[in-house]
């Protein structure tokens, strides 16, 4: 996949953990919308993996580097053009 | 985006109702040079930082506070917890319980409400720069005000670990205005906002039709755009043409004076060698080790005025009187804890 769609899979993914999260915090006995959650939460650990292997960290946890803090070097995320 | 981790950066536990403390440390939460306003004023001020380094302090300073400002509010939540309201009044928080209870609301110690006056964000690199160094020592000087007036040994812990990140985070704010200036005109750094002038509609967007390898002699149509880049730049017509730094990536080390070149060949995607300044500055200096215990290996002596973690003998000038250490093993300043000493 490339960098774009991909990050758009990561916003994707992500929304339906954020999304599914708020629905869980109010019914936290939901079997169904547990298992939905731990389906998405795995596709995004995997993307944001495989993100931050081929296209830099987007979580400082995901730095990987011992001769550069490629923190930095990702594009800010507000600056466009992605 | 952001994410929440369900815990404190620093653990607070305040075991007895504390309301004099917490009338005064509001003030960290929606005082003048608060955590709030603090948080505020970085995450607003990054957005137009033209240079990588700078976003990333400020985007991550702006997110400790954050963290700060949970730090202060469970500070001020557990210190308030329980309270009775004679002892409410007798505090003289009633002014601010007939309001707010005892829930949590940002105002000052003097009961101003927070504002966004209590920031600023300029759109100027140098000048937020130094409003974010200033900040910082603001907060400082109220976290040792805040020290003198709380005696409270579980409130006092906590408030010695948000003075000390003050101190670290001006120290890094400093290093991003040192960065900033190294982007600039070393002969005048007001020549240009490189915020503004550099991404500004007149700058000059033909590219220069020459060949690279000449000098490009056509005067710039945007005056603002005559700045020479300070950085060393491959292209010829960019020095010329471009206040801008090239962007593409340098095949050469950078000759900027500052920077060491990394030994190991870089493992980022580029396959090129690293020409960034090698990060690793735990290794450089340090002749003096900080004893702080939950600090990382700092580059830097311990700058911490209080008996608790240091053991280097304090120095606080208004501690002169203090012939003895004190032995009661308290963690509050010395001053106090040696009139305790002399009293009992």
């Amino acid at each position: 996949m490339c960098e774009e769609k991909l990050l758009r899979f990561i916003d994707e993914v992500s929304f339906a953990v954020t999304d599914i999260g708020l629905y869980l915090n109010t019914h936290p006995c939901d079997k169904c919308a547990l298992k939905y959650y731990a389906k998405y939460r795995e596709l995004r650990d995997e993307a944001m993996k495989e993100y931050a292997k081929n296209h830099g960290p987007l979580l400082v946890d995901d730095v990987d580097s011992d001769c550069y803090w490629t923190w930095i070097e990702n594009p800010w995320p507000w600056k466009g053009g992605k | 985006m952001w994410n929440y981790e369900s815990r404190l950066q620093y653990p607070v536990n305040i075991k007895k109702c504390d309301l004099h403390a917490a009338k005064v440390i509001m003030s960290q939460f929606g005082g003048p040079d608060g955590e709030l306003a603090a948080a505020m004023r970085y995450l607003s001020q990054r957005y137009v930082q033209p240079y990588k380094e700078v976003c990333a302090i400020l985007t991550d300073i702006g997110t400790e506070e954050l963290a700060h400002v949970e730090i202060i509010n469970a500070i001020l939540y557990q210190s308030m917890r329980g309270a009775s309201v004679e002892d409410i009044k007798a505090a003289g928080l009633d002014t601010y319980f007939v309001d707010h209870t005892l829930g949590q609301w940002p105002q000052s110690a003097g009961g101003v409400p927070f504002t966004a006056t209590y920031l600023q964000s300029k759109g100027d690199p140098i000048c937020d720069l130094h409003e974010d160094l200033a900040a910082e020592q603001k907060a400082r000087v109220t976290y040792d005000n805040i020290l003198r007036l709380v005696d409270n040994p579980d409130i006092c812990d906590p408030i010695r670990y948000l003075r000390e990140r003050e101190v670290v985070h001006y120290q890094r704010f400093g290093e991003a205005l040192r960065i900033t200036q190294d982007n600039l005109n070393a002969k005048n750094f007001y020549y240009i906002n490189p915020a503004y002038d550099l991404s500004c509609k007149r700058s000059c967007e033909k590219p220069c039709t020459k060949p690279s390898n000449t000098t490009c002699n056509k005067p710039c149509q945007a005056t603002m755009d005559k700045v020479v880049c300070s950085k060393p730049c491959e292209k010829v017509m960019d020095k010329v043409m471009y206040s801008k730094p090239c962007e593409k990536p340098c095949e050469k080390p950078c000759e900027m004076k500052y920077e060491r070149a990394c030994e190991k060949s870089c493992g980022m995607k580029y396959e090129r060698p690293c020409e960034k300044p090698c990060e690793m500055k735990y290794e450089r200096s340090g002749e003096k080790p900080c004893e702080m215990n939950y600090e990382r290996p700092c580059e830097k002596p311990c700058e911490m005025n209080y008996d608790r973690p240091c053991s280097n003998p304090c120095n606080m000038n208004y501690e002169k009187s203090c012939q003895k250490p004190c032995n009661k093993g308290c963690r509050r300043n010395c001053q106090k804890c040696c009139q305790k000493c002399d009293i009992e």
